[in-house]
Order: C-alpha cells, then sequence, then structure tokens
C-alpha cells in the first residue's frame, strides 16, 4: 500500500486510511507540538486539533511534499497560533524566571529527560526558536518568515535560548552573567 | 581582569565563526571558554537528535470523534451491548456478508467481487444480499454464517506477515490498515448480534494484533527516525 492510496482512501473518508496515517506520523507531529507548547495537556489538544484540520484539508493537499512534510508544517503552524492566541502566561513566566534546580548527580548535559525539563523551563520566545532551529533543523530565514521577525532576532534569541539552557542545565560556576572571571 | 565570552557569544561562535571579533582565538588560549564551547556545542548536537515522543494514549480516538466517527473504545463498546439470549443469526449473516464484502473489495481493489461472493457463499452463485438472507434461512443460517465468519478471517491472514512488519514500516502501517477495515467489519456485524461469541472473539483478537502492530510500527519508526 502507497502513501498516495492511503491519502487517496483518506480523502475518500476511509477511517482505516486516516487511522494509517495517524500511526505513521502521530510521533513526529506530537513531539514537534509537544516540544514548542511545554506542556503535556496543551500539546495534545494541538495535536488534535492539526490532525482534525489536516483531515479537513486533505483536499487541498496537492501532494507537491510528502504527507509528513505537510502535516509536520501544519502542526508547526498549529503549535504557534495557539502560543500566540495565548500570549505571555504568568505560569509560564514565573517558571522561566524562576531559579533553575540543581542537576540531578546522575545527568549529563546529554541526559534526554534534563534537556526536555529544560525546554518546558524556556521563555515562550527563545523556545520557540530553539525547537524549530536546534531540533527541528530550521534555518534562520524559514524562522524569520514564519514568525515575522527579521534574521536577526531569530539569530538573537537562538543565542539567548542556548544561553538559558546552558544555565539551566548547568549553573555558571566561577562565571558571572557579564562574562568575566570571578 | 580578563574577560570570559558570554555564553551568547560562544552560541554565536559555534553556527558562524566569525561572528565575533578574535572569539575563535579566545578559545583556543582560554580553557574555560573551550569547555563552554565543548558543552554548548554537545548539547546542540543532544538537542538535534532528541527522540520522538509517543502521543498520548487515545488521542486516537479523541480525533476520531471530532471528526465525526465512532469516539468509544471498541471493546468497552462490544461489551456495552445488552446481552442477548438468542442471537440474531440471519441478520448476522447479511451484516457479515455485507461488511466482509466490503473489506475484501477495499483491501483487494483488483479483485473481482463475484469471487469474493462465491466464498461467501460457500463457492455457489453469486447471490446479492437478499438473496442470502433467503438462502440462509432455507438452509439454515448457521451454516451459512460459519462460511462467511471463515471469509473475514481469510481477509485477516492476507496482507503483510509479522517479519515483513518488522522490518518495513509501510508494510506495518499497510498491515493496522487492513486490520481496521476488518475491525469496521466485525463491529457492523456485532450491530446485528451483539452477544455473538465467535464475532467478539474475532474482534478481539484483531484489536489486540493492532495494538501490537502498532508497538511494532512505533518502534520501527524510532529506529528510522533519522529520515525526518
Amino acid at each position: 500500500m502507497t502513501e498516495a492510496r492511503l491519502l487517496e482512501a483518506a480523502r475518500a473518508g476511509d477511517p482505516a486510511a486516516m487511522a494509517a496515517l495517524y500511526t505513521v506520523h502521530a510521533g513526529r507531529v506530537y513531539s514537534v507540538v509537544r516540544r514548542l507548547v511545554g506542556d503535556d495537556h496543551l500539546a495534545e489538544d494541538v495535536a488534535q486539533d492539526a490532525w482534525v484540520r489536516a483531515f479537513e484539508k486533505l483536499g487541498s493537499f496537492r501532494g507537491q511534499s510528502a504527507f509528513g512534510t505537510w502535516m509536520h508544517r501544519l502542526a508547526v503552524n498549529t503549535a504557534l497560533n495557539q502560543l500566540r492566541r495565548r500570549g505571555r502566561r504568568p505560569d509560564v513566566e514565573a517558571a522561566a524566571d524562576a531559579p533553575p534546580s540543581p542537576p540531578d548527580p546522575d545527568e549529563t548535559v546529554l541526559n534526554q529527560r534534563a534537556l526536555g525539563r529544560a525546554l518546558d523551563r524556556l521563555p515562550e520566545g527563545y523556545r520557540r526558536v530553539l525547537v524549530l532551529h536546534d531540533v527541528e533543523g530550521w534555518t534562520h530565514e524559514e524562522i524569520a518568515e514564519r514568525l515575522g521577525v527579521a534574521v536577526g532576532t531569530s539569530k538573537s534569541q537562538l543565542h539567548k535560548a542556548r544561553a538559558r539552557m546552558r544555565e539551566l542545565l548547568a549553573p555558571a560556576r566561577g562565571r558571572n552573567e557579564a562574562g568575566h572571571h570571578a | 581582569m580578563r574577560e570570559h565570552l558570554s555564553r551568547e557569544q560562544i552560541s554565536s561562535l559555534l553556527d558562524e565563526p566569525e561572528s565575533v571579533s578574535g572569539g575563535t582565538e579566545h578559545i583556543r588560549a582560554c580553557a574555560e571558554c573551550a569547555r563552554e564551547y565543548e558543552q554548548m556545542s554537545r548539547m546542540r548536537m543532544a538537542l538535534s537528535a532528541l527522540p520522538q515522543l509517543a502521543p498520548p494514549v487515545g488521542a486516537w480516538e479523541a480525533i476520531r470523534a471530532r471528526l465525526g466517527h465512532e469516539s468509544v473504545d471498541r471493546r468497552a463498546r462490544v461489551r456495552s451491548f445488552p446481552a442477548r439470549v438468542r442471537p440474531m443469526w440471519a441478520a448476522a449473516v447479511v451484516a457479515l456478508f455485507a461488511a466482509g464484502l466490503g473489506v475484501g473489495r477495499l483491501l483487494s481493489p483488483g479483485a473481482d467481487p463475484a469471487g469474493a461472493d462465491a466464498v461467501a457463499s460457500g463457492g455457489a452463485a453469486s447471490p446479492p444480499g437478499a438473496a442470502l438472507l433467503a438462502d440462509a434461512e432455507d438452509r439454515g443460517a448457521t451454516e451459512a454464517y460459519v462460511r462467511t465468519a471463515a471469509r473475514l478471517q481469510e481477509l485477516r491472514d492476507q496482507g503483510p506477515t509479522g517479519p515483513e512488519i518488522a522490518a518495513d514500516p509501510a508494510a506495518a502501517a499497510e498491515r493496522l490498515m487492513r486490520l481496521d477495515a476488518l475491525i469496521e467489519a466485525s463491529r457492523e456485524a456485532l450491530r446485528s448480534a451483539p452477544a455473538d461469541p465467535v464475532l467478539n472473539n474475532f474482534l478481539f483478537d484483531v484489536v489486540d494484533e493492532r495494538e501490537a502492530v502498532a508497538g511494532e510500527l512505533g518502534r520501527a519508526l524510532r529506529l528510522t527516525s533519522a529520515e525526518y
């Protein structure tokens, strides 16, 4: 069964074909949404929204790109739109401004759980650029176009996000905020 | 006091070595900044290699509900049917016939529909559904029912097998589609004969297999996530 036949059947409203498409791509969609929004419950809602929109708009998908690529973009757009509608929520700011908790003794910068927790603690503006650039591999030009900002702004946000991540993962030792020797 | 590079500057140097005047030279000379550069580089690599996350259990059912399809858990739905003392054999035959034939057409679009009819009716001339009902009533609904149920089992046995599914995500996806079609077909039949033990067992088996294949597919996709 090719993806083209699955898509054809899904466009005709076949639930089995829809389920197959969902099964193949659900992990990637949920991953990018979860990392962008930084919250389990919101991610579930946003991922559902993305899939419902996808199946409703499937007739407009002409196959210029792979379905997975199209679906991924749709999921990112749904997540970013949701974040924009919500605005900056107090709990997000509080989490971002709270002092970092010390890392567990067995965690290193490469520990994926620690990375995930640190991502969740980033301010939304930092997180969306970091996720799109470093996790999803978007270019600054693509990010700038999607977010409606300058390329320089995307770069600046990325570097601040990485610096904040490093602070969350490994609080500075012998290094103050201005970057001077202690 | 000798100034270190800030973490933002180090991040910038990671992507564009010429972006900070004297930055590269400083990192060569300063062990602390070199260590920070190395750790930030490792963090960047780790972020690019984060694994896929598993969607919440039940997410597909919720999406189906929003799309206007059936939404409740299949097992729960089957078990929620009121118990019947006498199975509705004749009605189940018609439902199974229609559902089984539908599945056959979906899974084998090029197949001769008459062939499916022949299997469903035990090799006799291909009767339409109404004729099958009359035929079933005349010759004994149970006999026709068993033959038709065998057709569903035959459809279940077609398509990708275990080794193919383990090795090829596309084969697993195809298997899932086949299983979903069979689940729909057996559920349709259960609407006519909700207490039927054969149909219920068939449905449970197919749902169990679907869960196993979905897990297999998930593992296969994690292994091939580099494709994304």
